[in-house]
């Protein structure tokens, strides 16, 4: 692990919603860094440096918007540094900026970032261009049909069903109206969720995240200057980062390397997480994992080693993952109840810190000690991971 | 670079520096960044299975396409490994993979950053980076920004256009000389040079992919000098040109501060051998002269011929971004540049027993933040 303990000390984020017509994306930042800086007593002064999640520019409809940004980051004199690997973006962010705080660069680093996905005009016309102009831009390809495919793939290798993917819908639904912040805060029932609209096979309307707008921050300091800011410290204890294939075809036929049903990389991130914070996806109390669509949250309890592989739909359906199951996952809702993209792997170590802070409010799991966040980005090719936990590491002293 | 409170960290070493620029690249990108990282590693004498770390810096803007680290991951050996992309400034990356090193969480790291700027519409991105209220309805250039901030600081200083003209030539030769430059063997010069109370500068167009590795001392090779990071200093300045600091570059002078303080330097113009400068004109050279410490009169010591490759401090012996603008990555080839003069691997335009370097990086709109890098070699 690393040379020193860094906790995040304050979170702030806005309410998610469909649009913030009343606020610019600068105002957004704003509101989220003042939160924070509230949250943390501090003032931006306190602060050494500033991370910036931010993926694609034209959601927002600035480029380079992190530079428009940087008066409400309270960046001035400091290094604003934006980070942009796709969905995982705020994840990446987190490991960012942990990683200058434990170098001793610099003490107490700032996380901010926001979108405005739903106002982007047509957001899945604007993700069809992360594809490659001359063969895959003119296949109807965006973020909903790849991850269609995966859902395909993964009923075909686990015999999973509609029904399966539909229990996770109803399990996060009602989670995320406990979540004051959630974008979407509405229950819904198996029999709504599988006669929903039909997005692209076998993914629908209600298995599927919104377009969300909103903002979220987190402050990191290192262990000596937490006593400045918080009695609360929730401590960075693993972090994991890995990357498959951008070729979605290598994942699929009889050659395939990693299977598009499955992650390996989620497996890898979350090991590296594990081990660094000396524990086994066994002693998590919570895991908020980056799930876009429902199909996505089967193979990622799986991929984080939460259970044996091909028993998520047993276990699903028994409840194991509820909110008052063996091992809570989503119980903010996750990202089927808001996807700010930029910052929506932020969200989700935003919620492990207030989880292990006893801070989550309605949808506290209770006696939270350890919580995994992870995220997703690209086409299903960039997963990074984190442990949070309430516990310091007991570290032997090295020269 | 500061290290770590109590424990002893890592001292980030670059065992390596890789430029591929040329006028225009045929390849696509992706082939582009893979053949650069390839001639690399293999210089290098570096395997992939040996990279712990791939920290990535690029333009989703520049390259055409949202979240190009997704499919540039593959040319940058990223599958099954780290990869951390960051789109604020090709020299952020560096500092990162630096810092990642410092705090005992990386060994060897890869950092990569590109830009076929012969392909891309610019002007069209600075205008879609200014704010949608105010600045896209100015039209704002970087050229506009540009003679804005050069007219300020020729109205305030003593510095001629023999000055300015001088510098660009000074450059231009540099980069006709310098084996990795875009210019490399071209006697024309392109540049577009403008100079009426202002000073705005067209450069040839370059499109280049720059790779450096970055590591611990695990990797030290006997045979060559150790290029330690010893200072870093990183700063943004506010989006809205405040119209006092017009002719200046309060960001640069600060970031320099950071540096030097780290690297226990006080006086940069007789401590440093080297150093490479982000000349975004002629003018902008000038102007960091004197935001660097070098010197208070910025024309008088130009035209002592300090700055020449054999003066007293040869100020971008690679001929800067005059000999080539590949736009994003132009921050992180100025660190490259540096580190291969204290390799001793700088070629036709090595400066002779340099120990101590700088870099400078200025990036955003307009020229919004510095970065600068002091690093020094050590014994072979």
């Amino acid at each position: 692990m690393s040379l020193r303990e860094v906790a995040a000390i304050a979170v702030g984020q806005t309410q998610y919603k469909r649009r913030y017509t009343e606020l610019t994306y600068p105002e957004l930042i704003f509101t989220a860094v003042t939160r924070a800086l509230e949250d943390a007593r501090a003032t931006i002064d306190d602060v050494d440096a500033v991370i910036l999640p931010m993926a694609v520019d034209a959601l927002g409809g600035v480029a380079h918007a992190e530079r428009w940004a940087t008066d409400a980051l309270g960046g001035g004199g400091k290094p604003v540094i934006r980070v942009n690997t796709g969905g995982v973006t705020g994840l990446t962010a987190v490991q960012v900026a942990h990683d200058f705080v434990a170098s001793g660069a610099f003490n107490v680093v700032l996380i901010a970032g926001a979108d405005r996905v739903g106002e982007s005009g047509d957001a899945q016309s604007i993700l069809n261009r992360i594809w490659d102009p001359i063969y895959e831009r003119p296949l109807p390809l965006n973020t909903i049909t790849m991850l269609a495919m995966q859902a395909v793939r993964f009923m075909e290798k686990y015999g999973a069903t509609e029904v399966d993917m539909a229990r996770v819908a109803v399990k996060n639904h009602t989670n995320g109206a406990r979540n004051p912040y959630a974008h979407i805060r509405q229950e819904v029932t198996l029999d709504e969720v599988l006669l929903s609209r039909m997005i692209a096979y076998p993914i629908k309307l209600f298995d599927s995240c919104p377009q969300s707008s909103g903002a979220a921050a987190m402050i990191l300091c290192a262990e000596d200057e937490t006593y400045r800011f918080s009695n609360q410290p929730a401590w960075i204890r693993g972090l994991g980062h890995s990357s498959e294939t951008y070729w979605m075809g290598d994942r699929m036929g009889p050659a395939l390397d990693c299977d598009h049903a499955d992650s390996i990389a989620l497996t890898h991130a979350c090991n590296q997480a594990y081990s660094a914070a000396g524990i086994r996806a066994g002693d998590l109390d919570i895991a908020e994992l980056y799930a876009p669509f429902s199909n996505t949250e089967l193979h990622a309890v799986q991929d984080a080693g939460l259970c044996e592989k091909g028993e998520a739909m047993k276990l699903l359906e028994e409840g194991y993952f509820d909110s008052d199951g063996e091992i809570p996952v989503n119980p903010s809702g996750g990202v089927m109840c808001a996807n700010p993209i930029s910052v929506t792997a932020l969200v989700r170590v935003i919620e492990a810190v207030l989880q292990v802070q006893g801070r989550a409010g309605d949808h506290q799991v209770t006696g939270a000690e350890y919580a995994l966040a992870t995220g997703i980005g690209g086409d299903h090719q960039f997963f990074g991971a984190v442990v949070v936990s309430s516990i310091k590491a007991c570290r032997k002293d090295i020269t | 670079m500061k290290t770590g409170a109590h424990r002893r960290s890592a001292i980030p070493i670059i065992h390596g520096a890789h430029i591929h620029a040329t006028r225009q690249v045929t390849d696509s990108l992706e082939d582009f960044i893979f053949i650069t990282v390839s001639e690399a590693l293999e210089s290098w004498r570096v395997s992939l299975k040996d990279i712990d770390s791939i920290v990535t810096a690029s333009s989703d803007m520049l390259d055409g396409r949202a979240i190009s680290i997704m499919v540039t991951s593959g040319s940058v050996g990223g599958y099954l490994k780290d990869v951390v992309n960051l789109s604020s400034a090709s020299e952020h990356a560096f500092l990162y993979q630096a810092a990642k090193v410092a705090a005992g969480r990386s060994r060897l790291g890869l950092v990569v950053s590109w830009g076929k700027r012969s392909e891309s519409p610019v002007l069209t991105i600075d205008n879609l980076s200014q704010d949608p209220f105010f600045g896209r309805q100015v039209k704002l250039s970087r050229s506009s920004a540009d003679a804005i901030a050069t007219s300020a600081y020729l109205a305030q200083s003593r510095v001629g256009a023999d000055d300015v003209i001088g510098i660009l030539r000074k450059n231009e030769t540099n980069a006709g000389r310098n084996p990795r430059s875009a210019l490399h063997g071209s006697a024309s010069h392109d540049a577009k040079l403008h100079i009426d109370g202002f000073v705005t500068c067209e450069y040839p167009d370059a499109d280049a992919c720059v790779a450096i590795l970055v590591g611990d001392e695990s990797r030290v090779r006997n045979d060559r000098p150790q290029v330690r990071l010893t200072g870093a200093g990183a700063v943004a300045t506010p989006y809205w040109v405040d119209s006092d600091s017009l002719g200046a570059w309060p960001g640069l002078r600060e970031a320099a501060k950071k540096a030097y303080r780290n690297a226990a330097i006080t006086r940069p113009c007789e401590e440093l051998d080297v150093v490479e400068l982000c000349d975004l004109t002629p003018c902008h050279e000038l102007m960091a002269y004197e935001e660097l410490g070098f010197t208070d009169t910025a024309g008088a010591w130009f035209r002592s011929g300090a700055s020449q490759p054999a003066g007293r401090l040869p100020v971008n012996p690679s001929g800067g971004i005059a000999g080539g603008d590949a736009d994003f990555p132009n921050g992180l080839i100025r660190v490259a540049e540096i580190a291969l003069q204290l390799r001793g691997e700088a070629g036709a335009v090595g400066v002779s027993k340099a120990k101590r370097g700088m870099a400078h990086a200025a990036t955003g709109f307009p020229r919004q933040a510095h970065s600068v890098f002091v690093l020094e070699a050590g014994d072979a």
